[in-house]
């Protein structure tokens, strides 16, 4: 490992890499912190971009994009309470209470040295934990694919919004996988007499339609949204508010990186625990919510910590572990490549760059966010007018340019104006995706076990690791349906107490 | 709230049923050398799909809109960190028609065919200052501005840099 981690700073010390970490940075922070932008429609939009570079590039640049996107939603969060990501809504809680007492700089300070930290913990943690997780998995065969798949699948269950939607938006999803020509049998399913459709759907017409195209015209219903200048200094190193954060620092980073690499829990839900547990643990709980600095650092390391947990399950099995890890691992898919056991020992410089290019980009948000902060509050008011015409010429040259196929073009248009209507009833949207992104393998692995066993169902059962992942995935949709039960049957007993 | 749900249950069905007759005309286990024919994934699929929204209308017609709403899975602490936002974020109305986005729509489908007959450069020029000026810019030197910087986007980004063949 440790052979492979230094070619993996041979790689990205590379003049070149060095210079697409750091513009990832930038970009990553401008998607978490500009409104009507996010991370994801950043990676989205650039996922064409990078069809035409060089995989180890690439990849450096989506996860180092998605990681700086995670801190940066902290910069509106605590400077007027209105967080940039969904991980940074906790942040807000003590954050925009110091900002309202004259502290924002100490506020922005600690937030960006917990965030990096957090980071650093979780980027540590993916990099010895992904090769033993891969290594055991190496042992699967098709059967324990097919229930990580299905696990997979039912991350579906912690995306928010109604289960019973999402799970017909992952079968909306595994339909669209099913177009094209049958993997075993060369049979066409779906296609309408299409030659392109023979081939399957395109997922970059459907990630970019989904997420950017829906995103851009729900925007232009909606009017835009204008933030005022505020002055403050940053700092960043001041030893005595460290020393009063640091175990909250190392407590939010372990809860935050063990939640992250759980499949179907993502940084939102580390943020609010690690949070809960920290005003558990403190001696003065009435300082929380009014300017308690362990308030802004607890959410901030741990969603830091989580989002690079996420990648853990991402690159070990081939499954994500967020929604926006599903849009990473459809990344991979575009380049032709799947990550899983088999994946982390034929590719080990391509995997210990990213993992590597992580680590430096942690170091790069202490070094660059503070002058990020400075001229952000001059780029805060561009108006939609201008991004919104961008975004769309991006999204249509950029779908265009993968395949030069005018075609892919009308089929992001058509996923663009179906994802703009779901969001009218808040469907999940990454349930889709999940189905496209996981419907091949679960297919041609459910097959493959079936013929394994010559028809035989119970082989799932049978093996031990496929009925435990399985179990998993069961335990995961039973838990999502009997929570709010058993939250309303909490709330009715607290009434009858209180009455 | 309830119609758009109704809505997107019948679309959603009839699509699903269609496919489902197209599935049912593939050929199945026995007419394949694979022990599980091309039919079966996307039947089984399709099927669940059927039931779950058979399900969806069941509990909208029992229970209302609200459960698919998910309103009572934010926790109250998380809704208190963001409300209410800060006096310094000012909201702009939200366009009077509320049909802008169709006009944005109708522009990019234009663009699309336009880029085949015109060629890359000016379909983009024409289209970045139609979407800014849709989108409530009316100051000339602004909506120039944007056309520019889109027009120089797509030439030295994607055309020059990136080396990409555009139409």
């Amino acid at each position: 490992m440790i052979q492979d981690l230094l070619g993996g700073f041979g790689v990205v010390l590379e003049p070149m890499n060095l210079l697409i970490l750091a513009s990832a940075v930038l970009i990553g922070f401008v998607g978490g912190a500009l409104p009507g932008i996010s991370g994801v429609i950043l990676v989205v939009i650039l996922l064409p971009v990078t069809y035409t570079m060089e995989p180890t590039g690439a990849f450096m640049m989506l996860t180092a994009i998605y990681a700086s996107s995670v801190f940066s939603g902290l910069i509106t969060a605590i400077l007027y309470r209105a967080p940039g990501t969904p991980e940074a809504v906790m942040t807000a809680l003590d954050g925009y209470p110091m900002t309202q007492k004259g502290e924002a700089g100490k506020a922005l300070g600690i937030g960006i040295l917990s965030s990096a930290i957090g980071g650093l913990f979780g980027t540590v943690v993916l990099i010895v934990a992904t090769p033993m997780l891969a290594d055991i998995a190496l042992q699967f065969s098709s059967p324990e694919f097919f229930a990580l798949a299905v696990l997979g699948l039912t991350v579906v269950a912690s995306l928010g919004g109604n289960l019973i939607l999402g799970i017909i938006g992952v079968c909306i999803g595994l339909v669209i996988a099913s177009v094209g020509l049958d993997p075993l049998t060369g049979q066409t399913r779906f296609t309408f007499g299409s030659l392109h459709l023979m081939s399957g759907v395109n997922l970059i017409p459907v990630i970019i339609g989904l997420f950017a195209i829906s995103e851009v015209l729900k925007r232009c219903q909606e009017g835009d949204v204008h933030l005022g200048n505020k002055a403050f200094s940053i700092r960043i190193f001041d030893w005595p508010v460290f020393r009063q954060i640091r175990t909250t620092l190392l407590r939010s980073s372990l809860i935050g990186t063990v939640i992250g690499i759980l499949p179907g829990i993502g940084a939102s839900t580390a943020a609010m625990v690690s949070y809960s547990e920290t005003v558990r643990w403190s001696r003065d709980r009435t300082r929380f919510g009014k300017g308690a600095p362990e308030g802004v650092a607890a959410p901030e390391a741990a969603n830091n910590a989580a989002a690079m947990g996420a990648l853990v399950p991402l690159f070990a099995l081939g499954i994500p572990g967020s929604g926006t890890t599903a849009i990473i691992l459809g990344a991979f898919i575009v380049h032709g490549l799947t990550p899983g056991p088999t994946f982390m020992t034929g590719n080990s410089e391509l995997i210990y760059a990213v993992f590597v290019g992580l680590l430096i980009v942690n170091l790069l948000i202490l070094v660059l966010s503070k002058p990020f902060i400075a001229v952000l509050s001059k780029l805060l008011d561009v108006p939609y007018s201008v991004l919104g015409p961008i975004i769309l010429i991006c999204c249509v040259i950029g779908t265009y340019s993968v395949q030069n196929a005018m075609m892919d073009v009308w089929l992001m248009l058509a996923f663009g104006l179906a994802g703009f209507l779901l969001e009218k009833i808040n469907f999940p949207l990454v349930s889709i995706i999940l189905g496209v992104v996981l419907g091949p393998i679960a297919e041609s692995e459910l097959r493959r076990s079936l013929a394994m066993s010559r028809g035989d169902a119970s082989i799932f059962l049978d093996r031990p690791i496929s009925a435990v992942l399985l179990a998993i995935a069961l335990l995961l949709v039973a838990g999502t349906l009997l929570r709010p039960l058993l939250r309303r049957r909490r709330d009715a007993r607290t009434e009858a107490e209180n009455a | 709230m309830t119609a758009r749900l109704y809505a997107f249950a019948a679309i959603t069905a009839l699509a699903g049923l269609s496919l489902l007759w197209l599935a049912l005309q593939l050929p199945g286990s026995a007419e394949v050398t694979t022990l599980v024919g091309p039919r079966t994934w996307p039947l089984v699929i399709l099927i669940l799909m059927l039931a779950l929204l058979a399900l969806m209308v069941a509990l909208l017609a029992l229970r209302g809109p609200d459960q698919f709403v998910g309103s009572d899975e934010t926790p109250p602490e998380a809704a208190a960190a963001v409300t209410p936002e800060d006096a310094a974020v000012a909201h702009d109305k939200a366009p009077a028609t509320g049909l802008r986005y169709l006009g944005v729509l109708a522009a990019t489908i234009a663009y699309t065919v336009a880029m085949s007959f015109t060629g890359y450069l000016p379909a983009t020029a024409a289209f970045a200052a139609v979407v800014t000026v849709i989108l409530g810019e009316r100051r000339p030197l602004r909506v120039a501005l944007t056309t520019l910087i889109a027009v120089l986007l797509v030439a030295v980004l994607f055309d020059r840099l990136l080396s990409i063949p555009l139409p």
